[in-house]
């Protein structure tokens, strides 16, 4: 019990440490004394900047081909975060750069009682849906999470910075945390750790909504709703606790990193909204600004795309707003773009890109196949009827109010309002009408990113229709109306929640996948070759980490649908020596791939197997049977 | 606590909430990684799948102890027993087999309520 409670204590100590030190102490490297962001933002802010700042950390730690391991990991950690203090000690003693920084925020973050009960219910609500829903599905099964920890698992195992095998699309940002993590806390793969984690940070990327919001809008009661929309209702749909759970890590760490990235662009150039000229603080944003754009770049490619397209339409409506005004906009933007703390960051951050540690999809050729017509049906866009499931019916009605609302609303000066309105068309294009924009990647991935604008979205509008109601501009009837559909959002909203208390599943299929990897792992060698089914064995994708003998070992008959690609011709080895061991393809397939072990599951796949006389029987449990072939 | 502002009261709120929530998690997942959940079933395995001899491992997670095996030449019984494995636990059972006259030697465990599993070796 008490190494529990030290194991505990001691996971928690390398949270704190990992995902939050080293961005506190940068901010306090970059900001000193300054109150220019709130105690709270620079809360929220440090755990985003934590995840890039150790990704970079461990780029040094590659091309010095410096070992990976966990003395390595504390003092790389350690020295980044003294040497960030260091920096605020310094600038600190300079109280002149400390004084010219002042707090104009005390407002905006000042909440009044009632408002600030509502933030902490909302919050508790949050964390208590997702953590009831994921009590249910914390035991390793899900697919990605088993590929991603595998990963993860090898950067520790060979203390160094996975390759991928020239695979593109697995991206180094998604698995350097969780391999310093389990490094530093010796935390198990198969524990609930990679689960919390990603909680972490999905709480961490709704408060950074939060922030932005509030900045956006300068409204407390927007930003408040926002966690309504965000947080709790719609709280286990995707890219919610779902994602989580799943170990879709790239879309949750990108759906921090795109708030993130937004809120330090538009703390960069809030000056437009104000009509004056930037100062220091603008060129410093811009800087962490372009920091958080290499973090994005390094951790999720098609996050990192989407990026690109919502900034694209950002400057397309911004520029048109002010096509009167181009050359004073232009001086503006230089001024704050040409300055030695953005040019020195973008610059580290190319050299870092192209000659430090260069993302797997640069050199593959993902980029070169997102772009173009549309190769799939699954990537021909959604219907407003896939969007009203992906998204949630009442999002999606509310969403759309307050994206015509917003609409309405822009203006020249509307810096945050355009970043906002663009944030959510955008994607809405991509996700619906990907041929418009040549987006050849699949719709749904796409249309998962709305749920984010969209809750800001829905939030305004509720906002919006109470606030006028309130001045007395709507007539009753458009009133109750609005209010029998705030109804029908809570009831749908919740309807998803009520997931979270499910009836729990059987768990003893993953146990025994588990105890028939360990058999492997001890009674083979990397000299033998197993071949397992995807279709009927539970959290078959976590094998491989018993196993650690390739990213694309064992052998893996896939989904059957996948094998009836009639655009191309697909590899039938691991169908046929599964299906029909016997057949002259399947001998073919054995004799090429060396396969002599298959695991299956007994129900589905075992009478082809005991009919054969050069076929073993060697394991046998309820749920899983291996097979040795002579 | 009257001494924090709102912004420190948020985040040691949500601090307090996001412990609570991953000890709750990590106290779910030990439970579900302790043999004695799920006590529905056991493995049947050979201690050397690639060697010629048919020693075999039983793993208990079952919530009884007792355990019936056999070995069968095709369907002649040419050897059995019983024995205990304690739930959680796992036992290697040496067997020594000379029959080269049938196909296929079959090793069969069984388990009261919890079933039985058999584990076989092609002999030509």
């Amino acid at each position: 019990m008490l190494q529990y409670i030290l194991n505990q204590i001691l996971f928690f100590i390398t949270l704190g440490f990992v995902l939050f030190l080293p961005g506190y102490f940068l901010l306090l490297a970059v900001f000193g004394k300054s109150q220019i962001i709130t105690v709270l933002e620079k809360f929220i802010l440090s755990f985003g900047l934590s995840i890039i700042s150790v990704d970079f950390i461990f780029f040094i730690f590659s091309k010095a081909h410096l070992a990976i391991t966990l003395p390595s990991s504390l003092l790389g950690i350690a020295l980044f975060s003294t040497a960030c203090l260091g920096i605020y000690k310094f600038k600190t003693s300079n109280t002149g750069i400390a004084a010219s920084l002042k707090n104009h925020d005390d407002k905006l973050f000042n909440f009044s009682k009632n408002q600030f009960i509502l933030i902490l219910l909302l919050l508790f609500l949050t964390v208590f849906i997702k953590v009831a829903y994921l009590s249910d599905t914390v035991y390793p099964t899900a697919t990605d999470m088993g590929h991603h920890m595998y990963w993860a698992k090898w950067m520790v195992e060979n203390h160094a910075l996975p390759t991928y095998d020239g695979m593109p699309d697995f991206i180094i940002g998604e698995h350097i945390i969780f391999g310093v993590i389990a490094l530093l806390s010796g935390a198990s793969f198969f524990s609930a750790f990679p689960i919390i984690v990603l909680l972490l940070i999905n709480l961490i990327s709704i408060l950074t909504v939060f922030i932005l919001v509030l900045r956006l809008t300068k409204q407390k009661n927007i930003a408040i709703l926002t966690l309504l929309f965000l947080g709790v209702l719609y709280a286990i749909s995707s890219p919610q606790a779902k994602f989580v759970s799943g170990g879709v890590v790239g879309n949750i760490i990108g759906n921090l990193f795109l708030p993130l990235t937004f809120y330090f662009y538009y703390r960069a150039f809030s000056f437009f909204e104000q009509d004056r000229l930037p100062d220091n603080s603008s060129r410093t944003f811009l800087a962490l600004a372009v920091f958080s754009t290499f973090g994005l770049f390094y951790t999720h490619h098609l996050t990192a795309f989407i990026f690109l397209f919502i900034t694209a339409l950002f400057l397309l409506i911004f520029l048109a707003f002010n096509f009167s005004r181009l050359k004073k906009v232009f001086r503006a933007i230089f001024r704050v773009v040409l300055s030695p703390p953005v040019l020195i960051t973008f610059a580290l951050g190319l050299i870092f890109f192209f000659f430090v540690f260069t993302p797997t999809y640069i050199s593959g050729s993902a980029v070169g196949t997102a772009v173009g017509e549309p190769s799939k049906d699954t990537r021909a866009g959604l219907t407003i009827a896939n969007l009203r499931a992906s998204i949630g019916e009442a999002r999606i009605a509310f969403g759309f109010v307050g994206m015509i609302l917003l609409a309405w609303t822009l203006r020249r000066r509307s810096f945050g309002h355009i970043l906002l309105f663009s944030w959510a068309a955008m994607i809405l294009i991509m996700s619906t009408l990907p041929n418009l924009l040549m987006v050849n990647l699949p719709s749904s991935r796409i249309g998962n990113y709305l749920s984010y604008p969209l809750a800001i979205l829905s939030a305004y509008a509720v906002y919006f229709v109470f606030t006028l109601s309130k001045n007395k501009k709507f007539p009753l009837l458009v009133l109750v109306g609005f209010v029998t559909l705030l109804a029908f959002v809570f009831v749908d909203g919740l309807k998803d929640s009520a997931m979270a208390f499910k009836k729990k599943e059987n768990l003893s299929p993953i146990a025994q996948t588990f105890n028939a990897s360990d058999y492997l792992s001890q009674n083979t060698t990397a000299s033998d070759m197993l071949l397992k089914d995807h279709n009927y064995i539970t959290a078959d994708s976590w094998i491989k980490l018993f196993l650690m003998r390739g990213y694309k070992y064992p052998l893996s008959r896939g989904y059957f649908k996948r094998y009836d690609d009639t655009t191309k011709p697909r590899e039938m080895c691991t169908l046929q020596m599964i299906a029909s061991p016997a057949s002259p393809e399947a001998q073919t397939c054995f004799q090429e791939t060396g396969t002599n072990f298959i695991m299956v599951n007994p129900t589905s796949d075992s009478a082809q197997f005991k009919k054969l006389s050069n076929f073993d029987q060697v394991y046998s449990a309820s749920q899983i049977n291996i097979y040795y072939r002579k | 606590m009257h001494s924090l502002n709102q912004a420190q009261k948020i985040i040691l709120f949500i601090t307090l909430l996001f412990a609570a929530g991953a000890v709750y998690l990590f106290a779910i997942d030990t439970r579900y990684n302790n043999p004695a959940y799920n006590q529905d079933w056991f493995s049947l395995s050979f201690s050397n799948p690639q060697a010629e001899n048919m020693n075999f491992v039983i793993e208990n997670f079952t919530s009884q102890s007792d355990f019936r095996w056999e070995a069968l030449a095709g369907k002649e019984k040419l050897a059995d027993g019983a024995i205990q494995v304690a739930p959680g636990n796992k036992k290697e059972i040496t067997v020594d087999i000379n029959n080269r006259t049938a196909e296929r030697l079959t090793i069969r465990v069984s388990s009261g309520k919890d079933g039985m599993q058999e584990i076989y070796k092609n002999i030509k």
